[in-house]
């Protein structure tokens, strides 16, 4: 078994703008809420599973384009389609997809980089 | 897809580029959200609530400069525009400004190093993105190049001018930013800035602004010349 490389394994599509050569890394969170059912005849803690909570950070070089992708909505909350492809597994949030913190970064000795987390409403669609 | 280097970026704040003094600086865009998950809902579910924009700048004391004591001025004080452009190099570059007042400054003095001078800017009254549509010296009435919004918005806005230097003395000068729908086309006005100082100036836009912008400069006010740089932002195209 051969573990996969990102690059070239990995899409990221933002209100129908492909972004991936703008991007150098992704992080998909899918994290289910533990709802805690610990009981007094327990022998150990005990949970049970409560909702999903997505969230997806990117992030990568900084340009006019990419800035013009994400910049406007970071501003205005507006809920997007994200469709997110790992290793041709699609991950789709329709219409459910705002963007919860956008930074961009100069720096003199450097380059001028991004980074955004998005808030992905709701449960998923992967397919 | 070529990386832009950091040194294609400029820090603004009112008649001042500080951007050579400025080793780094950094825009955030935040979005408080609350939960709104309900009965029958398969995953958590949020919803947007109020956007917030910071400016933070690093930099350096530097010989001659106005930088630390301008900032000291305006250090708890209302009022200022400040801005952060990127990728300068493209004509219509992105920019982000803000009106606020100076929240932090802290000034480093180690020894065997330079001296270094970093600080915030509040978040203010609101934070807007644009595109530059102008920066350079005007010397004479009329129109400027146009630079290509992209598209054209129907819901108003808000343009910045930053005027960095007068040549002589500048009563009344009036500039205008017009827009158009073709670059070619007959130019409608959709605010004009007045100015007889140096500093930064807002003027409200209402209503369709079309995708090819402008200034159009009516009035030098006696001014030999001005050095500005003008951003205007459109709601639901830039912002």
């Amino acid at each position: 078994m051969t573990a996969l490389k990102s690059a070239g394994n990995v899409t990221v599509t933002y209100n129908s703008n492909a972004a991936t050569a703008y991007i150098n890394s992704v992080d998909l969170q899918n994290t289910v809420a533990e709802l805690e059912a610990t009981n007094l005849s327990s022998t150990g803690e005990e949970s049970d599973a409560g909702l999903v909570n997505s969230t997806l950070n990117i992030g990568g070089d900084h340009n006019s384009t990419v800035d013009g992708y994400f910049g406007p909505d970071s501003l205005t909350g507006t809920k997007r389609t994200a469709v997110i492809v790992i290793n041709g597994v699609t991950w789709t949030w329709t219409s459910k997809a705002y963007i919860t913190n956008y930074k961009v970064t100069a720096d003199a000795k450097g380059k001028t980089t991004w980074s955004a987390q998005l808030r992905l409403s709701g449960l998923g669609v992967r397919s | 897809m070529t990386a832009i280097k950091g040194t294609k970026s400029k820090v603004l704040v009112d008649e001042f580029d500080f951007s050579g003094d400025t080793a780094s600086v950094t825009v955030t865009v935040g979005m408080t959200e609350e939960d709104a998950t309900t009965l029958q809902a398969t995953g958590a579910e949020y919803e947007p609530i109020l956007p917030s924009l910071k400016i933070e700048q690093n930099g350096y004391l530097v010989s001659g400069s106005d930088m630390e004591s301008e900032l000291y001025d305006r250090l708890g004080v209302a009022g200022s525009y400040v801005a952060a452009l990127f990728d300068t190099d493209v004509v219509g570059c992105p920019a982000y400004i803000q009106e606020t007042f100076n929240a932090q400054m802290n000034i480093q003095a180690p020894a065997k190093s330079l001296m270094t001078l970093n600080g915030a800017w509040g978040m203010g009254r609101g934070g807007h993105r644009g595109i530059r549509i102008f920066d350079g010296v005007i010397d004479a009435t009329g129109a400027q190049a146009a630079v290509d919004l992209g598209s054209a918005g129907s819901d108003g806005g808000i343009a910045f001018l930053f005027v960095q230097a007068i040549t002589g003395s500048a009563s009344g000068a009036a500039i205008k930013v017009q827009s158009s729908a073709t670059e070619g086309g007959t130019y409608a006005d959709e605010g004009t800035f007045t100015f007889s100082a140096l500093g930064a100036y807002a003027v409200a836009l209402t209503g369709t602004v079309n995708r090819w912008l402008r200034l159009n400069t009516t009035g030098l006010g006696g001014a030999t010349d001005f050095t500005v740089v003008a951003i205007v932002c459109v709601n639901d195209v830039t912002q």
